[in-house]
C-alpha cells in the first residue's frame, strides 16, 4: 500500500535503521572473533531489519521489502538458535545490509533498484543448512516459576530463557515499584545495571505498590549469586528472589552438535571472565614470592653446607619450580592475549564514517592485526587509537583539492600497524597529511597561555619538546576537538590513557609530508619483572622492561649543566633524576657510590639515581587508591612478600617526561 | 471521539495507523513508540482501543497485554495486535492473553479498519 507521505520520511527512517544495523554488525564481528556473542546484539540486529521490513512494506518498495523480509527470516532463525553464526553467514549479513543501503540510496535518487536475486539465493542457501533442533520442551519444567510470567514471553524470550536454563545460569525475579510520573529514568538505570551483570530475559509491568505507581517484574539470568547481584545492583527498595531449579545437581547433557553451538561461533572454546584470569595471575605472583623465599633458603643452606646433600636437592627443586612457574605464567598470559585485529575492524569502520563526515577520501591500511595484546589492555586502546585516527583524518589529511595541488594522491592514506618487539607491542598511526610544524605549535601554545612568550625554545633543537606540547591539557580547544561518542577528547587524554597502560607515545612528523604516532606498550600489565631499588630509605620497584642499563657511579662522575645534573655515559650526556628529589625524600648521608638506572626510549633517556639495588623479581602491579593515582611518577603498588610490605611501582614514562621538560609550563 | 492508543516502534507504521484512523472519522489517536511510553500514556485519558506491535525492545507487546489485562482499570479495553507473518507463535500467545484481533504487516488500510470495527463492536 503506497502512502502519500514524502519519500523523504522513508529515507530518513531507513538510514537511521541501517546505521543501527551496521553498528550491530560491527559488534558481532568483533564478538565473533573473540568467540563470545552477545544475544542482545543479535536481537538488536533482528529488530532493526524487522523495522526496516515494515517500513519498506508500508511505502510499497518491493525490492527493499522482499530482501529485508528474507534477511529478517534468517536473523530470526539465528536469534532462535536454529542456524550457526559461521563466517559465511556473517559475510552474508554484512553484504545484505550493505545492499539494503544501496537500495535505499537508489530509491532516494529515483534510480532502478539493483537486482537482489543473488542475495536472496545466498540467504536461501544458508537457511537450507539449518541444523535440526531437538525438542527441548522439558527445559521449562526444570524451574519453578509463575505460569503468568511464562505466558507473556515471546518465542524469542522463551528461547533465551531455555538457553539460560541449559547453561544452568542462576535465574532471578526482580520486583520493583516506581512512581508513575518518572519511572522511566529509574527503570532504564536499573536495566543498564542489570545488563552489566547478566541478561534481562523479560520485563513485565504490573500494578504498582500504591496508586500512582507502576511496578515491574523482571526475569534475569546471571552468573552471580543472589547476594552478589543484590550488592552489584545497589538499588534500594527492590525485591530479588532466586528462581529455584527443580533438579538438584547439574545434569550433564551431551551437547548435540550444532543446536547448542548456534550462538557460539567456535564449539571448543570456553568463555572466561578476564577477572578470573587476573585472580590466577595474582596467585602466580604470590607463588613467585614463595619461590623466592625458597631460593633464599637454598642459598643460605648452600653457604652453610656447601653444594651437597639436602642443599643440592633443594637447589635443584628450586630451579625446577622456577621453570614450571614461568611456564604456568606464560600459559596464563597466553590465555589473556587477544589479537589487535579485534579493535582494528571496529576502527576500520569508524574510518569510513569519519572520512565521510570530513568530506575526504581516505585509504586505510592495516598491518599486524594478528599481533596480540592482553585482553584488558586492548579494550582500553580503542579510544585513544580512535582519537588519533580521527585527528589524522580531520586535521592531518588535507582536502582533496589541496592534495591535488600539492601533487599528492587525492586519497589520503592512514596506516595502522602493530608489531611485537620483545616484551612490548608497538602500534603506529601514520598519515600522509599536512604534518605538524614545531614553530606553529610553539606559537599556538603561547597563544593559549600554555607557554610563556619568552620560552626560548628553538624549533630545530628543541623540536621534540615542542611537539610534546600538543599533549598538554588545554592545547586542543573546543573548536578543534572532535567529539567521539559525545565526549570531547583532547590529546592529553590520549596520552593519559596510554600512560595508564604503562605505555609511551611518541611523535614523528614532517610538515607537508605527514605524521606518525608511535605507541609502545608492554604486552601485559598483569605480571612483570621489576627491579627493586632503594633511595632515601624507601624501596621502589622499577619495571624492568623500561630499564636499559644499570651502572654504578661515584659523585665525581656527575656534572651540572644549566642547573641540571647529568652524566656522560660513553659518548652521550644523559640527564639524571634523583629519586630522593623526585619524591621529596631525605637524602641522609652522602654516599660514596650509587647506582644509575638508565631508562627510556631512543633520545628520551633518563638516569634514575638510587642508593642501592636490592633485587629483581616478578611483581603484580596493583592499582593504588584515588588520592595517589594522579601523582606523577607512580604507576601502582605491589607487595614484595617480605617485611618490606607494600612498595610503590614507578611510572617511568611520567618521570622521564617531567625531568626532560625544559621549561615550566603554565597549566 | 474514541481515543485509541497506538504502541509501535516504527514511526512510519505508527503514522500510517494514525492517519487511517483519523480518516475514518471519529477517532483520536495517541502514539507511543515503546512500552514505557505506553505505560505513561495509559492513565492520561480513557482509551477505547489499544493497537500494539508485539516485537518491541524493553517491554514487548505480550508483556503490555499481560499488564493491561491484569489491571482492573484497563482490562476491558479491546486490544489489537500488529504482527508479522513469521511471528505466528507470538500472535497466538497474544490472542491467548486476551487480544481480540490482529493485523499482519504489511497490511492495507481496509484490513486495519475492518479489524478495528470488529474489536469495538465485539
Amino acid at each position: 500500500m503506497k502512502t502519500d507521505r514524502s519519500i523523504k520520511d522513508f529515507l530518513a527512517e531507513a538510514e537511521d535503521i541501517l546505521e543501527t544495523a551496521n553498528q550491530a554488525l560491527l559488534s558481532l564481528g568483533s564478538q565473533k572473533a573473540a568467540g563470545r556473542i552477545d544475544p542482545d546484539v543479535v536481537n538488536g540486529l533482528f529488530r532493526a531489519v524487522h523495522s526496516f521490513k515494515g517500513l519498506a512494506g508500508m511505502f510499497g518498495l518491493k525490492a527493499p521489502s522482499d530482501l529485508s523480509h528474507k534477511l529478517e527470516f534468517l536473523l530470526d532463525e539465528l536469534r532462535l538458535g536454529k542456524v550457526d553464526l559461521g563466517q559465511e553467514l556473517l559475510d552474508v549479513l554484512c553484504e545484505t545490509v550493505a545492499l539494503l543501503g544501496r537500495l535505499v540510496q537508489q530509491t532516494g535518487k529515483k534510480q532502478q533498484p539493483e537486482d537482489i536475486s543473488t542475495a536472496l539465493e545466498r540467504i536461501d542457501g544458508l537457511l537450507r543448512a539449518k541444523a535440526p533442533v531437538s525438542a527441548d520442551r522439558s527445559l521449562l519444567d526444570r524451574i519453578t516459576i509463575d505460569r503468568g510470567l511464562l505466558q507473556v514471553l515471546t518465542e524469542y524470550e522463551e528461547y533465551r530463557l531455555k538457553e539460560n536454563i541449559k547453561e544452568r545460569r542462576n535465574l532471578f525475579i526482580l520486583k520493583i515499584s516506581f512512581d508513575l510520573n518518572d519511572f522511566e529514568r529509574g527503570i532504564k538505570d536499573l536495566n543498564e545495571s542489570l545488563k552489566k551483570n547478566g541478561e534481562i530475559i523479560c520485563t513485565l509491568p504490573t500494578a504498582g505498590a500504591a496508586g500512582g505507581s507502576i511496578g515491574f517484574t523482571i526475569l534475569i539470568g546471571a552468573d552471580l549469586t543472589l547476594e552478589a547481584l543484590t550488592s552489584a545492583l545497589n538499588t534500594p527498595n527492590l525485591s530479588l528472589e532466586s528462581v529455584p531449579y527443580v533438579e538438584g545437581p547439574k545434569v550433564d547433557e551431551p551437547r548435540p552438535g550444532m543446536e547448542t553451538g548456534a550462538l557460539k561461533s567456535v564449539s571448543n572454546t570456553v568463555r572466561v571472565d578476564i577477572y578470573r584470569l587476573d585472580n590466577l595471575m595474582n596467585r602466580v605472583g604470590e607463588m613467585h614470592l614463595t619461590k623466592n623465599i625458597i631460593g633464599r633458603i637454598a642459598r643460605d643452606l648452600r653457604s652453610v653446607q656447601g653444594f651437597t646433600g639436602l642443599s643440592a636437592e633443594l637447589h635443584k627443586a628450586h630451579r625446577s619450580l622456577e621453570r614450571k612457574l614461568n611456564e604456568l605464567q606464560e600459559g596464563i598470559l597466553e590465555v589473556r592475549m587477544v589479537p589487535l585485529g579485534q579493535i582494528f575492524t571496529r576502527l576500520a569502520q569508524m574510518v569510513r564514517k569519519f572520512a565521510r563526515e570530513a568530506g575526504k577520501e581516505i585509504d586505510l591500511r592495516l598491518e599486524g592485526e594478528e599481533t596480540e595484546l592482553d585482553k584488558l589492555m586492548v579494550e582500553d586502546l580503542a579510544d585513544p587509537l580512535m582519537h588519533l585516527i580521527r585527528n589524522a583524518i580531520d586535521h592531518g589529511i588535507e582536502q582533496p583539492e589541496l592534495r591535488r595541488k600539492l601533487g599528492k594522491p587525492e586519497h589520503g592514506t592512514v596506516s595502522l600497524t602493530a608489531f611485537p618487539r620483545g616484551n612490548h607491542v608497538v602500534i603506529t598511526v601514520e598519515d600522509d597529511g599536512a604534518g605538524m610544524d614545531a614553530g606553529n605549535i610553539a606559537a599556538k601554545a603561547v597563544q593559549k597561555g600554555l607557554l610563556p612568550a619568552d620560552h626560548g625554545l628553538d624549533p630545530v633543537t628543541d623540536r621534540k619538546e615542542l611537539l610534546g606540547l600538543i599533549f598538554l591539557p588545554g592545547f586542543t580547544t573546543r573548536e578543534t576537538v572532535t567529539e567521539i561518542s559525545g565526549r570531547g577528547v583532547g590529546m592529553d587524554v590520549v596520552k593519559r590513557n596510554v600512560s595508564k597502560l604503562s605505555g609511551m607515545i611518541d611523535i614523528e612528523t614532517e610538515p607537508g609530508v605527514g605524521s606518525q604516532f608511535t605507541l609502545t606498550l608492554p604486552i601485559t600489565l598483569a605480571i612483570i619483572k621489576a627491579l627493586v631499588v632503594e633511595a632515601g630509605g624507601q624501596v621502589f620497584a622499577v619495571p624492568l622492561s623500561s630499564v636499559l642499563e644499570i651502572l654504578q657511579a661515584t659523585p665525581d662522575r656527575l656534572e651540572t649543566i644549566e642547573a641540571r645534573e647529568v652524566m656522560a655515559i660513553r659518548d652521550e650526556t644523559i640527564p639524571l633524576l634523583r629519586l630522593t628529589t623526585a619524591f621529596n625524600l631525605k637524602t641522609g648521608q652522602e654516599r660514596g657510590s650509587f647506582y644509575i638506572i638508565l631508562v627510556g626510549l631512543a633520545e628520551r633517556r633518563l638516569g634514575l639515581v638510587v642508593d642501592g639495588l636490592l633485587d629483581q623479581q616478578e611483581i603484580v602491579i596493583k592499582p593504588i587508591g584515588k588520592r595517589l593515582s594522579d601523582v606523577p611518577g607512580i604507576a601502582g603498588a605491589t607487595e614484595l612478600g617480605d617485611k618490606r610490605g607494600v612498595v610503590l611501582v614507578l611510572d617511568v614514562e611520567s618521570l622521564i617526561e617531567g625531568a626532560l621538560r625544559k621549561t615550566v609550563v603554565r597549566s | 471521539m474514541k481515543n485509541v492508543l497506538i504502541v509501535e516502534d516504527s514511526k512510519a507504521i505508527r503514522s500510517m495507523i494514525r492517519m487511517s484512523l483519523e480518516e475514518a472519522g471519529d477517532f483520536f489517536a495517541v502514539e507511543a513508540d515503546n512500552g514505557f511510553e505506553a505505560l505513561r500514556t495509559l492513565p492520561t485519558r480513557r482509551f477505547e482501543l489499544i493497537i500494539t506491535d508485539i516485537n518491541m525492545p524493553d517491554i514487548n507487546g505480550l508483556e503490555l497485554i499481560g499488564f493491561v489485562k491484569a489491571n482492573p482499570s484497563y482490562r476491558n479495553i479491546p486490544l489489537i495486535i500488529v504482527s508479522t507473518e513469521k511471528s505466528e507463535e507470538d500472535k497466538k500467545r497474544g490472542l491467548a492473553l486476551g487480544a481480540c484481533g490482529y493485523v499482519v504487516k504489511p497490511f492495507k488500510k481496509d484490513e486495519l479498519m475492518a479489524t478495528v470495527k470488529k474489536a469495538l463492536e465485539g
